[in-house]
């Protein structure tokens, strides 16, 4: 079949499967553990993105970036298959099995905010693929890291600009998805994948 | 009915990689057979080869095959019937050979009834029936360069383009590489990429020496040694008096 | 990803800028929390190891990785430095550059923190600067056990997630256990009271002894790595036997009131905002008639002021009382105290909402809110409706001045006074 062959290109295999499937583990059970408040109002009680779940977000994008490289790409170069088609076909397929992982934790976990977790995460899920296509692996691993990171450090950021705290900013979230992901997607599919690290 | 095959041509290119130009109005001809491109660490080797499979964009100049060019877009005509073996080879370690041979066939868009067959005559072709079944990741060095090599040349591609195939390998897996090289020549045109002389004197019946990005000699290979018995040491002093002479850089 | 020594010398530069950008961001968003008291600065330099730790053990597993993906185990087992040997490098690699990073903070946070100096504080504070060395070395070989133990595309961010999710755990979920004295306090833990000396005595020995331990295992020396290991389950066994125990910080609740008219109140966390306070506060009871002054102001909240003082406390942020004093601030409070009621009738919310307005404008502070962060936002209607009438009432204001404010600021706080317009 078809898109185990294209899996199986991109190492995706039993093991690769498991720990994709323990970062969403650690996702959910990190649930609990609540990050110093972020939002600056003292009268807030729910602050339901405020714990290391968000931190650890990055986890699973970690094992996507892994699995978005394609190591026959030597192969997939003179293949009269179009090289584009099949990154954005892959990408779609990571983008896909990262949403359920996201629906497990929005069900499971008590009081998140599934849409908004879903923007956030589809939102840096596109950014470290184009800085992994751009800029290597680790720079792919890092960049959600870093702003992640950064947003968490209280009052680091303003709060009308913290996209990943601030639910009143969900409408402007959801709209940078909508729009960014496709064009990040698109961007990111016009570069050559980096060697492996 | 064995097909006439148009040599590839190269004419007057130029590359940048980096901002830097790594192909100085380069030209080449690859007929049937195996054409060495001879040149030392960073000569532009692998630029060039990158230039033909469209890896890397062409500042100035053409490449044609069967009187079409095929530089600056992707020709799936000629894509269908390259191979291409590059220097560094990456697998999915967990991935058996089969499971790579049968990729690569699905890549060159072979209708799916033939599929399994193209598999197993690459797995023939390339002498890896004992290791069809096992991961790519416990494999030698040289096996997996066999691998690489039967993966290259699925569907009986006419243009071969391989990038320092035998680096990495002991005499005796170079020699069978050899074999196979000569072999897989009949009826192809091959571009053997190295900086071993031992490749050249084993395999390439014509030879191009780039240096500096610049092509500093086409021509059969017993014109450049200028003499019948083409050996290491013969080569060894062609290249010798090539570089430091008129013409070098 | 390759080590050579040029890449490792820029690495390191580039690993040292990271810690110090993260430590200086987290020391300047909550200088409100901790300037001037040293207490608190040791808190702050404490918390600058959350994800200072995160970001060091990312780049020693970054380091170490790379050791795996090339094979060094195997050549090491072979050669004549061992595998600890190996990962040595990345360690020191990795502590030497969070060291210089502490070493820049707590000096820093040592200056700014200066008025309250005693050998005391010093002491405690040093203590501080010790759990954190301690503890970034215990980061520095977490990363490079992740970096041996995990699959390498998932190291670096497993070992920037662990410390971290460690840390919070310590810190909230196990915060009623004694397990909880090893975490990173929280920055208002140490404004009047602290932990018995002994804890944090026991927390530096414990941390530095499991530092230590891991140390000693890297350079193979087993009789000093067991001593290590002795020493760190005696103090953790010290730790968790005196930890809850807290005492109050000396000096730190006493209220000193000084000057006339008003009389002022700070307490003893105050000292190095007095200065500013009183500046501002001058400048704020220039524009009011005198009648309106309250007898006696107090920027504190600890007891010990007379009872008819006039809560009057810096507010930054989360931060009350702040240990900053922003311009205007103070005057802003002013304004917000003299002309907050507490009545529940209509027309004295809109006075109150009117008059407030009215006193930014007249010492040029923002009418929109904003002078000081965490500040009220004046967005309600009462503030809509005071905008369109503001004009009318600096009109009167500017006929009677005193009588007007004056009149205003009873009504304001004698709800039993019938209402009466304004003159």
């Amino acid at each position: 079949m078809t898109p185990l062959r294209v899996a199986a290109a991109h190492a995706v295999d039993l093991s690769s499967v498991l720990a994709l499937s323990c970062t969403w583990v650690v996702v959910l059970a990190v649930n609990g553990l609540t990050l110093p408040a972020i939002n600056p109002s003292p009268e807030v009680i729910s602050r339901p993105l405020e714990s290391v779940t968000t931190i650890a977000l990055a986890l699973p994008i970690a094992v996507a970036v892994h699995l978005s490289s394609n190591r026959l790409a030597w192969l997939a170069h003179t293949s009269p298959r179009s090289v584009v088609l099949g990154d954005i076909a892959w990408f779609a397929a990571i983008y896909l099995v990262q949403w359920v992982g996201l629906a497990v934790v929005a069900v499971a976990a008590p009081g998140v905010p599934g849409v908004h977790l879903f923007a956030v995460h589809t939102l840096l899920l596109a950014l470290a693929l184009l800085a992994a296509r751009t800029a290597g692996s680790l720079a792919g691993v890092c960049t959600p890291l870093v702003l992640i990171a950064v947003l968490s450090v209280p009052d680091l950021v303003p709060w009308p600009a913290n996209l990943i705290y601030n639910l009143d900013q969900a409408t402007i979230l959801r709209f940078a998805t909508l729009v960014g992901v496709p064009a990040l997607t698109a961007v990111a599919v016009q570069f050559d994948q980096k060697p492996a690290d | 009915m064995q097909q006439v095959v148009t040599p590839v041509l190269v004419e007057g290119l130029n590359v940048r990689r980096g901002g830097r130009l790594v192909i100085e109005d380069a030209t080449l001809e690859a007929s049937t057979g195996v054409t060495a491109l001879l040149g030392p660490n960073g000569a532009g080797k692998t630029s060039l080869l990158g230039a033909i499979t469209g890896q890397f964009a062409v500042d100035s100049g053409q490449i044609s095959w069967q009187g079409q060019r095929v530089d600056g877009r992707r020709s799936t005509a000629f894509l269908a019937t390259l191979g291409w073996l590059p220097q560094t080879l990456t697998f999915p370690r967990r991935m058996r050979v089969r499971e790579v041979l049968d990729y690569a066939v699905w890549l060159k868009r072979t209708e799916p009834k033939a599929r399994q067959s193209a598999v197993q005559e690459a797995l023939l072709a390339g002498d890896l029936e004992d290791l069809w079944d096992r991961r790519v990741g416990e494999l030698s060095g040289g096996e997996q360069r066999r691998v690489g090599l039967a993966a290259a040349t699925v569907c009986d591609p006419q243009v071969v383009l391989l990038d320092e195939p035998t680096v990495g390998l002991d005499p005796l897996q170079r020699e069978a590489f050899h074999r196979r090289i000569r072999s897989a020549a009949d009826g192809r045109v091959i571009i053997l990429a190295t900086h071993l002389l031992e490749d050249v004197a084993a395999t390439a019946s014509q030879v191009t020496v780039i240096h500096h990005g610049r092509v500093l000699f086409v021509g059969a290979v017993n014109d450049f040694c200028d003499d019948e018995d083409i050996t290491v040491d013969g080569l060894r002093g062609a290249l010798g008096r090539l570089l430091t002479g008129p013409t070098a850089t | 990803m390759r080590i050579f020594r040029g890449t490792r010398k820029r690495a390191w530069v580039a690993l040292t800028a990271m810690l110090l950008l993260q430590g200086a961001s987290v020391i300047w968003t909550s200088r409100a929390g901790w300037v001037g008291w040293m207490p608190a600065g040791g808190a702050t330099l404490e918390r600058t190891s959350l994800f200072g730790a995160c970001i060091l053990s990312a780049a020693v597993a970054w380091a170490a990785v790379s050791l795996r993906a090339h094979n060094a185990e195997p050549w090491a087992r072979v050669g004549v430095r061992s595998v600890q040997g190996l990962y040595r490098g990345p360690f020191w690699w990795g502590l030497s550059a969070s060291l210089v990073t502490n070493c820049v903070l707590a000096t820093t946070v040592g200056v700014a923190t200066r008025q309250s100096l005693t050998s005391l504080m010093l002491t405690r504070y040093l203590l501080s600067v010790a759990a954190v060395v301690a503890a970034s070395a215990c980061a520095a070989a977490l990363g490079v056990l992740i970096a041996k133990f995990t699959p390498p595309f998932i190291a670096v961010v497993a070992s920037f997630v662990l410390p971290y999710a460690i840390a919070i755990g310590l810190g909230a979920y196990l915060s009623e256990s004694p397990v909880s004295a090893w975490a990173v306090p929280d920055l208002h833990a140490f404004d009047y009271a602290w932990p018995a000396i002994e804890t944090p005595i026991f927390r530096a020995a414990s941390l530095g002894s499991i530092a230590a331990a891991i140390v000693f295992e890297l350079h193979r020396r087993t009789t000093l790595r067991k001593v290590a290991l002795w020493a760190a389950s005696a103090a953790t066994a010290g730790l968790f036997f005196t930890a809850g125990m807290v005492q109050p910080i000396p000096e730190a609740s006493s209220v000193e009131c000084q000057g006339a008219v008003p009389v002022v109140c700070f307490d003893g966390t105050q000292d190095a905002i007095r200065a500013g306070y009183l500046a501002q506060l001058d400048d704020g009871l220039r524009e009011l008639p005198r009648s309106t002054w309250p007898a006696v102001v107090t920027a504190t909240e600890q007891q010990g002021a007379p009872e008819d003082a006039v809560a009057l406390p810096p507010v930054e942020g989360k931060y009350r009382p702040s240990r900053t004093t922003p311009p205007g601030a103070v005057t802003a409070i002013l304004g917000d105290v003299t002309f907050n009621t507490d009545c529940a009738s209509p027309d004295r919310i809109q006075l109150s909402a009117a008059m407030t307005l009215w006193w930014r404008a007249h010492v040029g502070l923002p009418t929109g809110g904003g002078t000081y962060a965490g500040q009220n936002s004046f967005s309600g209607p009462e503030f809509a409706q005071a905008r369109a009438s503001i004009s009318r009432l600096e009109a009167r204001i500017a006929q009677h001045p005193d009588q007007v404010i004056a009149d205003a600021a009873t009504q304001l706080h004698d709800c039993s006074r019938p209402a009466q317009p304004l003159p």
